[in-house]
């Protein structure tokens, strides 16, 4: 899928994330800001490729500023900025349209 | 606790906002086209923060709220409020102890001074923006830089280029970017590029988001009387700590200026804060045609004015044939 416009999903507030989904040339670019990167640096970043991964998004840039929040919200806000820069809905009971 | 949203914040509420900032040292800015306010049961404002197009200011907590995670709620929502507004690319001011705070929040410095800490929100943005420009391999010898609006294009500035190109190795020539003159920045730059084709180690680039823009001089822009000579500092140190080292520039040329006070007073500023950061100031007296100092401020007048024919000696070629096919579309 290809990013088409800059987007964000999320928030600043603990146990939450904000994420940047951008337009980037080249691959996929993945900037992880959290409060808890020494512990869940690469759990995070595990679970930001597969997601994206699951989407087919192969080139741009992803920006994570992580408040502790738990995998299945990194999941929901990255679906969530991804389907906004890809200008696609998705129906998150079921599967990508 | 409830939450408004002003666009923008007037009246009563504006008042208190007004004395809530003061409270906390901090000063209203007129220029916030929309306010984010939490407000306390009896309707004390427990925090605020507004929005300038692509800026976050004004952002203050209460003493009783600090610490409750306000701030966090405030930039989120002003940067959904952005981005809805078609801004991703995110700065915003702060005194210098407040850096943690923010940082916390997904901004990162993009450069300080003793009194002011300007943030973007994109990690290494400034130095994304210089690797972007970097020439590869590095040339040796003198790198100098022009800075200019360009609005238009005048024989003035190819004047400056022609004389800064012959003395350097290698010349930058940013032209502004930000889109608040007479022609719009696509044009200017082409313009650029045209108008110094003659000229080989001359690299025309945008001056992006981080060299007189709106976010960093916004004086420029609004064209006040006064302005305060602490105002030109952040611009200047962002120069010279940010932009001129990893491009190697040690030479910034400029035009002496006759007729813009807020120009002359960075003129000014520029000889105060760059030598003793390693880069020349050069400034050059303005170019005559027909016994007038070429300026780019005149020659819009002219063209406001219907006088286009007036203001050709000042033009260059390309700028020339520009201008008469613009302003004659545009009648």
């Amino acid at each position: 899928m290809e990013i088409c416009k800059s987007a964000v999903a999320g928030t600043l507030e603990s146990s939450d994330a904000q994420i940047w989904v951008e337009p980037g040339d080249g691959e996929l670019e993945l900037f992880i800001d959290s409060v808890v990167e020494k512990q869940y640096g690469e759990e995070i970043r595990r679970v930001v490729l597969e997601t994206a991964a699951s989407m087919q998004v192969e080139h741009g840039r992803i920006t994570v500023v992580d408040k502790g929040a738990l995998n299945c919200t990194l999941r929901a806000r990255l679906l969530t900025a991804i389907c906004r820069a890809g200008e696609i809905s998705y129906d998150f009971g079921g599967r990508a349209e | 606790m409830t939450e408004e949203f002003w666009s923008p914040l007037r009246g009563k509420r504006l008042e208190a906002v007004r004395d809530f900032l003061q409270a906390q040292g901090l000063r209203w800015d007129e220029r916030s086209a929309s306010t984010l306010l939490f407000l306390e049961e009896d309707g004390h404002i427990a925090a605020c923060g507004s929005l300038d197009e692509n800026i976050l200011k004004c952002i203050a907590v209460s003493q009783e709220r600090q610490g409750e995670g306000l701030a966090a709620r405030l930039v989120s929502g002003l940067t959904a409020q952005a981005v809805q507004n078609g801004y991703t690319h995110l700065f915003l001011f702060t005194r210098p102890e407040k850096g943690e705070l923010f940082s916390d929040l997904g901004f990162y410095e993009v450069a300080h001074t003793p009194d002011i800490l300007w943030m973007e929100n994109r990690r290494g943005g400034i130095r994304r923006f210089t690797d972007s420009l970097r020439a590869d391999p590095p040339p040796g010898g003198v790198t100098g830089c022009i800075v200019a609006h360009a609005d238009p294009f005048t024989r003035g500035h190819q004047y400056l280029c022609e004389v800064a190109s012959a003395s350097c190795d290698q010349l930058y020539l940013f032209i502004l970017t930000e889109d608040r003159g007479m022609f719009p920045a696509a044009d200017r730059l082409r313009l650029a590029r045209e108008n110094t084709a003659h000229l080989a180690n001359v690299r025309v680039c945008g001056s992006g988001p981080y060299l007189i823009s709106y976010a960093s001089f916004p004086d420029y822009f609004l064209k006040e009387a006064q302005v305060l000579p602490s105002r030109y500092d952040l611009d200047l140190t962002a120069f010279a700590e940010k932009i001129a080292p990893p491009l190697g520039i040690t030479r910034r040329f400029v035009g002496s200026e006759p007729f813009s006070a807020v120009t002359a007073g960075y003129n000014r500023a520029m000889e105060r804060l760059l030598p003793e950061r390693g880069i020349e100031v050069v400034e050059l007296p303005r170019r005559e045609a027909g016994g007038q100092s070429i300026s780019a401020g005149r020659v819009r007048d002219l063209i406001r004015r219907g006088q286009v024919s007036e203001a050709l000696p000042f033009l260059p070629v390309p700028t020339r044939r520009y201008v008469e096919e613009t302003v004659c579309r545009t009648k």
